[in-house]
């Protein structure tokens, strides 16, 4: 059931969330009346059925977006959402960031094999983005390996929910959140896809269920992303029974995902270097963070 | 120093070199020149004297003198005076020395006369073609008397315009001609290392109109500003109303003080709207989509205005030799002043949040650099002179319709960067609300359009010129028989600004490279002045006169 | 034992074939099939006796030379056995490869090839099977000479030879170290011994009376085998070195050879050094050399176009995560028995894997360069549509280096983050350690996907001359070879940690570690640390479960991706509508991360890279292309 439920959330939640963001909260700062809640599901079935237009017909790019697909549907099942992770006892968050990092090779992977010039500065700007984005993560994560002792996600949610919140864990749940932003990929951060400058970047050459994929994955990864931060650095709910600590989960990503979008909306794109500058800091604060849990607090 | 001083100095330089001089009025004057002091005496205009080069133009007239007449347009700013430089040379050997090595302004307009006239300009540093159409003929020059306006050449496979190859270690990446912020066919070369543009080149003009040509060959005097009208989509009214003013000017036409009042607020609410528009598509370019949709948000009413004075929300059709066809009546006057209210608050809100956008700040500020000697230097014009610190507004220096009774103020930041351009464009929004308003209080009551009895002389000529919300537009008019113009030359402000987008790009970041481009507002269907595209049938095809007649836009 | 014993058999073996290879090396093809035959057959060989000493302990063998009476004593322990699987797996792959890879070189005699091949890996077996440091000497010392000699086998280039020198120099100089070293000791030994065992009594004796001479002695010995290693600043020759050898060659240099200075490390400081405070603080600067090797050699690899300098930084970026590994395992021997061995274990693992990865990325790009006569990434690229393979391979390849779970690098780098943030616990610089080896972890990844989508993804771009064909079988053939344990070590890295567990507890003291099972469970699925003190497991990689767990997600995707029925039709590249050639689109490889690398311009030496080839041009040239 767990399996059930991490797919789940991960296959529609996203979306469903997505739709709730961009009818909520972007159309509205927009003045905009905006798309039903569950555009995002017409626009991945549409998108199945269309035509499957290929530039550089290549088998790898074929798999690209069911690699990424299937790395975060993996992760997913790697991360707590409420309960104990279905595969929480075959891999740790060593495992989980490199599943996460997969995807984000496949991404990179389907823009240098398009080798259309906006597909390779999309590839290039998305290897930038995670050499600074993916060591806050890692950062967070031992700073919560060094207060709980162990490398498995749901027991450092165990630990952090049973001794209460330490200011080192505090911090460095600032920083994820700080991070969460370029993680999912939105503004000022949705630097790799900029339609505008590079009429999204690895994607350009994708279209039909390519695109969906990759697309959906994407859906999967701002749950991924948020039930991280949510089940480690936020630990209220974990314990209710079921469903209510599901429920609870569902609550605090959605609150998070809000939160990102409002941010998305009141900001224009950053430029890479800039976004570099800016994550260069906020790897700062988590060493901070995880300096403090050295020290013990 | 009016026209006639202006002249005499000229005079007294050059000596039997100046062929003809004469004064239209204090404000304008006109030289011919010997081809053979052409280099000099543009280099003393524009060295010694500081005037910024406009145009250049080429006229055939063998039918009439058996010569090209080429003609360098100056303005002189600091004295209001627009000085036409006329230069003719014989059919035999069409050909004239470049002022391009001295005055690098005029790169594109002799390539155009060459292109367009087939006059080659000698010593051009860059002599590749501009305008044409890559497969056109190399021997047809469409602006010839005896080219129809009709021709349609075969077309022919495989032939491209010379671009520049990428310095070794950077590669292309295309900007355009079909790119998601750039709403009109435009090909930018971008040539990047990293994220690093280091060099650019432009290949323009995909859609050629032809419309100089109807102008001088299939329209009447009062055709042709609705013609000019459609020369741009946002900013249309500038086109007809300089050309109006052209006309007015060569035939001595007096147009009501009521009809010039009404210009003037049709032209600042244009100003207003276009701005506001460009503020919204800066927004998007830089991905902050909430500008976009709350500027156009706030922009609409001023659409609905303008639907309530014209009857059209854009292209307005109001202007004919000599005066406006329509009245801005009492009633109106509520709701303009209504929705000018609700604009300025609005817009006062965005201006206060502008600066605490640290974000909207990194992308703004520091990017897109042209400093103030390269924006003279290529001719800079509008938003784009005066936020590199160059103060020349049109209103002020060449006054036309109601401006020199209205206070205008000229918006300079010397920032030279997109933020300065931005804040030149905010600032002029509001100062557009406050010229409408005492245009609004100070409008005389009267005609408003001047009466016309006589026939308009062939062989007058005059210059018409707008400062349109991307600079100045500039028309010249030479009347001619027929009832319509010998030669109708238009400049448009994107044409005189693009030139100054390769050097605003270079060292900027690839991603700065829309923005930098969408900094100057630009215009290509003004720079175009293209040929209609029949989409279903891929078909290009000119419109006949009677097929303009009766079209409905 | 008496007559001819197992190494013995080996040595003599090469040694025979050495000769016979230098008289046929006019046979150019013959010389390679034959020189690959005997390398295969030692390594059956040695593969088996390496297998026997880890399954039933340590084979200890006198072979006395005939007539002269010199006693040559072999013992093949537990960590022998293991480089000398390195060396059979390494050794066959490369001699194949060079069959029809050296057609190269018409220029050139074999003779100076083959034969020196084939003694440099008779010196490798004989080095690695002995703990007679006189013995350990001589392999040494012949075995720098015949790898110079190969390093120089292109000896008309002045580059090769400028290269060739620096190696000579650096590396007699790390033998000048260690001959030193061993002369203290032997001078010190109650019987004038060279026995390992009886030096180590020597240590054991200085540490406690005179800690200043040993701490000299460990300190040469470590210097000459970091060298040796090209941990930084001392491996400043590696990227010279490597690039200019015979592919092959760079491949056995960096799969085999840069390992000897591991092995010597090892012997350093767990067979001659007792269990001391020394070997706390040697640890640690033994980690912190391993870090400061993968920063800065890693992110100077990030700005290589020449394929196989690329690599040549990732060996020395790679040693650095191996000595990360040893280092927090020999740091940690007083303070946690446990997670000391799961360190050393994890070093070795990442040891035996790069020797799998990176011999075969140097056999892939000295594929490359076979088909493309090219090391510019600039100048090849999308050889998948050529050579297959080839690619393929590669891609396994980098993937492995780069650590992506499911392959073998992964599995170590695992092991070598999970005990080094557990380290970090007791000892909080292991962290900030682990910190920068999980972050520059990524830019590995970056690397590659550059070399990868430069030269192997992507559209092909070749110059007009180059063959459109896979390369001759041999080379395939030890490609795909190489490959394999890439794969199952990934797969199945708790067999290979079994074996380890043998191989770095046996060099130990008695009881020293936790038993296997306690340490890293019994489940051959999982790859379990349980750390002793805590009731759940602390790290767990169980790649199986996992990656049918993907296997079940990619074919669930793929069902999804069909569920429209979307069909899939051809169409040119979109160039928003101009026509452009795909030579002037193509973005350069060293655009790719430039603005990365400015970034980080600051942080490392900028001498240090000497011959970028990549570094961009003046700003004058590219102004006055500018038009106006």
């Amino acid at each position: 059931m767990t399996f059930a439920i991490n797919i789940g959330m991960a296959l529609f939640i996203g979306p469903l969330v997505a739709g709730i963001v961009r009818k909520m909260v972007r159309a509205r700062v927009h003045s905009r009346q905006g798309p039903p809640i569950i555009q995002p599901f017409y626009d991945l079935f549409k998108l199945l059925g269309k035509e499957d237009l290929e530039s550089s017909p290549s088998l790898l790019l074929r798999y690209a977006p069911l690699v990424a697909f299937a790395a975060i549907l993996a992760a997913a099942l790697l991360t707590p959402m409420g309960l104990r992770p279905p595969l929480g006892g075959y891999g740790d968050m060593i495992v989980f960031a490199y599943l996460i990092t997969i995807a984000a090779v496949a991404v990179m992977m389907a823009g240098l094999i398009c080798a259309s010039p906006y597909s390779m500065v999309g590839a290039s700007r998305e290897l930038m983005m995670h050499l600074v984005v993916e060591p806050v993560l890692i950062i967070c994560l031992v700073t919560a390996t060094i207060k709980s002792g162990s490398l498995l996600m749901w027991d450092m949610a165990g630990w952090n929910y049973v001794n209460g919140l330490s200011i080192s864990m505090v911090v460095a749940g600032i920083a994820l959140f700080l991070a969460l932003q370029a993680q999912v990929g939105k503004l000022p951060f949705d630097i790799p896809e900029a339609e505008t400058e590079i009429m999204g970047g690895p994607f350009i050459e994708l279209s039909g269920p390519k695109l969906a994929l990759f697309q959906w994955a994407f859906f999967a990864r701002q749950i991924v992303y948020a039930s991280v931060l949510a089940a480690i650095f936020i630990p209220w709910g974990i314990k209710f029974i079921f469903p209510w600590n599901v429920a609870a989960h569902l609550l605090k990503i959605i609150v998070l995902i809000v939160l990102v979008g409002l941010i998305d909306v009141v900001n224009p794109r950053l430029k890479i270097n800039q976004a570099m500058k800016y994550f260069f800091g906020v790897i700062a604060v988590a060493l901070i963070a995880m300096v403090l849990a050295l020290l013990g607090l | 120093m009016n026209a006639q001083q202006l002249g005499d100095s000229v005079k007294q330089q050059f000596g039997d070199k100046v062929v003809e001089l004469s004064a239209l009025g204090p404000n304008q004057l006109c030289l011919t020149i010997t081809p053979d002091s052409l280099v000099s005496v543009a280099e003393y205009l524009n060295k010694d004297l500081g005037c910024r080069f406009v145009i250049n133009s080429g006229t055939d007239r063998r039918r009439q003198r058996g010569k090209f007449l080429i003609t360098h347009f100056f303005a002189h700013d600091e004295e209001k005076i627009y000085i036409t430089l006329h230069t003719e040379v014989g059919e035999d050997q069409p050909e004239v020395d470049s002022i391009t090595p001295s005055v690098p302004a005029a790169n594109w307009s002799e390539r155009e006369t060459r292109d367009m006239v087939g006059v080659v300009p000698v010593g051009h540093p860059d002599p590749r073609r501009l305008v044409v159409a890559d497969d056109w003929p190399e021997d047809v020059f469409p602006l010839r008397w005896d080219v129809p306006h009709d021709l349609k050449p075969p077309p022919a496979e495989g032939v491209a315009m010379p671009l520049l190859d990428p310095p070794e270690g950077a590669s292309v990446v295309p900007i355009g001609p079909y790119f998601p912020v750039l709403e009109e066919p435009e090909y930018f070369r971008v040539f990047v290392e990293g994220e690093e543009v280091v060099g650019a080149d432009y290949r323009g003009f995909y859609n050629h109109r032809g419309i100089e040509k109807l102008g001088s060959s299939a329209l009447t005097y009062n055709q042709v500003p609705f013609i000019a009208e459609r020369i741009c989509g946002i900013c249309g009214f500038v086109h007809s109303c300089s050309y109006c003013q052209a006309v007015e000017r060569a035939a001595g036409i007096e147009v009501p003080p009521r009809g010039e009042y009404i210009r003037t607020i049709m032209l600042e609410l244009e100003r207003i709207h276009s701005h506001l528009l460009w503020l919204g598509i800066a927004g998007h370019i830089i991905g902050f989509d909430t500008i976009l949709m709350q500027v156009w948000r706030m922009r609409e009413p001023l659409m609905w205005l303008c639907e309530r004075i014209s009857g059209n929300r854009k292209t307005y059709g109001m202007n004919l030799v000599g005066g406006v066809r329509r009245d801005i009546e009492p009633e109106i006057h509520d709701d303009v002043r209504r929705v000018l209210t609700d604009i300025e608050r609005q817009w006062q809100e965005l201006y206060n949040a502008i600066p605490g956008d640290t974000t909207l700040m990194a992308r703004l500020q520091g990017t897109g650099i042209l400093p103030t000697e390269v924006a003279r230097a290529r001719g800079a014009v509008g938003p784009t002179a005066r936020g590199s610190g160059l103060p020349i507004d049109v209103r002020v220096d060449h006054p036309y319709a109601a401006y020199d009774r209205l206070d205008v103020k000229k918006r300079v930041y010397d920032g030279c960067d997109n933020l300065a351009r931005t804040l030149v464009r905010l600032d002029e929004t509001l100062d557009s609300i406050n010229i409408i308003r005492q245009a609004l209080r100070e409008m005389p009551e009267g005609e408003i359009m001047a009466q016309i009895d006589e026939e308009i002389p062939a062989g007058q000529q005059a210059v018409g010129s707008v400062e349109a919300p991307r600079g100045e537009v500039f028309h010249w008019v030479l009347t001619g028989p027929e009832n319509r113009p010998e030669r109708w030359r238009v400049r448009a402000p994107t044409y005189a600004n693009l030139q100054s987008v390769p050097p605003m790009l270079q060292g900027d970041a690839l991603a700065d490279v829309p923005i930098d481009i969408g900094s100057i507002d630009p215009c290509f269907a003004c720079t175009d002045r293209m040929e209609v595209v029949d989409v279903s049938s891929g078909q290009v095809r000119v419109y006949t006169q009677d097929e303009l007649l009766n079209k409905k836009y | 034992m008496s007559g001819l014993d197992v190494i013995t058999a080996a040595l003599i073996f090469l040694v025979v074939g050495a000769v016979i290879t230098a008289l046929i090396a006019r046979y150019r093809t013959v010389c390679g099939y034959v020189a690959s035959v005997i390398v295969l057959i030692v390594s059956i060989w040695i593969a088996m006796v390496a297998w026997q000493a880890l399954t039933r302990g340590p084979i200890h063998s006198v072979y006395v030379i005939p007539f002269l009476n010199i006693f040559l004593p072999f013992t093949v322990d537990g960590l022998g056995a293991i480089f000398l699987l390195i060396t059979s797996l390494v050794a066959t792959c490369a001699t194949l490869f060079s069959v029809q890879y050296m057609s190269r070189y018409p220029r050139y005699n074999l003779a100076s090839y083959y034969p020196l091949l084939l003694l440099f890996f008779a010196c490798v077996i004989g080095e690695v099977s002995t703990h007679n440091m006189l013995l350990f000497l001589v392999f040494w010392e012949v075995m720098a000479l015949t790898s110079w000699g190969l390093i120089i086998f292109e000896k008309h280039d002045p580059e090769v030879r400028r290269a060739g020198w620096i190696y000579f120099v650096a590396i007699h100089a790390a033998t000048a170290c260690i001959l030193v070293a061993i002369i203290i000791l032997y001078l010190q030994t109650p019987t004038k011994s060279f026995e390992l065992s009886q030096m180590r009594q020597v240590m054991a004796n200085w540490l406690v009376v005179s800690p200043g001479l040993a701490h000299i002695t460990l300190g040469l010995l470590a210097l000459g085998f970091a060298t040796k290693a090209g941990i930084l600043p001392f491996g400043f020759w590696l990227p010279h070195a490597h690039p200019a050898a015979p592919s092959p060659f760079s491949a056995v240099l960096s799969g085999l050879m840069v390992k000897m200075g591991v092995h010597g490390l090892l012997v350093t400081f767990v067979m001659l050094l007792p269990l001391s405070s020394a070997s706390t603080v040697g640890g640690i600067v033994i980690a912190l050399l391993g870090t400061i090797s993968i920063f800065v050699a890693t992110l100077t690899a990030l700005q290589q176009r020449d394929s196989k300098r690329l690599l040549a930084f990732h060996t020395i970026g790679q040693m650095g995560y191996i000595w990360l590994g040893l280092g927090t395992g020999l740091a940690l021997l007083r303070i946690s028995p446990a997670l000391a061995t799961v360190a050393l274990i994890a070093g070795l693992f990442h040891m035996i894997n790069h020797a799998a990865f990176k011999s075969l990325l140097f056999l892939n790009a000295g594929a490359a360069l076979y088909r493309t006569g090219t090391r510019d990434m600039d100048k090849a690229g999308g050889l998948i549509r050529i050579m297959p393979v080839t690619a393929i391979t590669a891609i396994i390849a980098s993937l492995s280096i780069a650590g992506i779970p499911g392959f073998n690098g992964f599995a170590s780098k695992w092991l070598i983050f999970a005990s080094s943030i557990m380290a970090g616990i007791k000892l909080p610089l292991f962290v900030f350690l682990a910190i920068i080896a999980i972050f520059i972890s990524a830019v590995t990844l970056a690397s590659f996907m550059k070399f990868l989508g430069m030269l192997f993804l992507g559209k092909l771009h070749v110059g007009p001359e180059v063959e459109h064909r896979e390369v001759p079988l041999t080379m395939t053939v030890s490609q795909v070879l190489t490959a394999i344990p890439c794969v199952l070590f990934g797969v199945l890295p708790i067999l290979v940690m079994k074996y380890l567990y043998t191989a770095v507890s046996s060099t130990l003291p008695a009881g020293f570690s936790p038993t296997f099972a306690s340490l890293f469970g019994r489940s051959l699925l999982n790859a379990t640390v349980s750390l002793p003190g805590s009731s759940t497991p602390t790290g767990i990689w169980g790649p199986l479960v996992i990656l049918i767990a993907f296997a079940g997600c990619l074919a669930l995707a793929y069902l999804i991706s069909r569920m429209g029925g979307a069909k899939t039709r051809e169409v040119p590249m979109w160039l928003c509508g101009e026509e452009h050639s795909f030579e002037e689109v193509r973005y350069p490889v060293h655009s790719f991360l430039l603005p990365f690398n400015r970034f980080f311009a600051s942080l490392y030496p900028a001498h240090f890279d000497t011959d970028v080839s990549s570094s961009g041009h003046s700003d004058e040239t590219v102004n006055t292309k500018v038009r106006q």
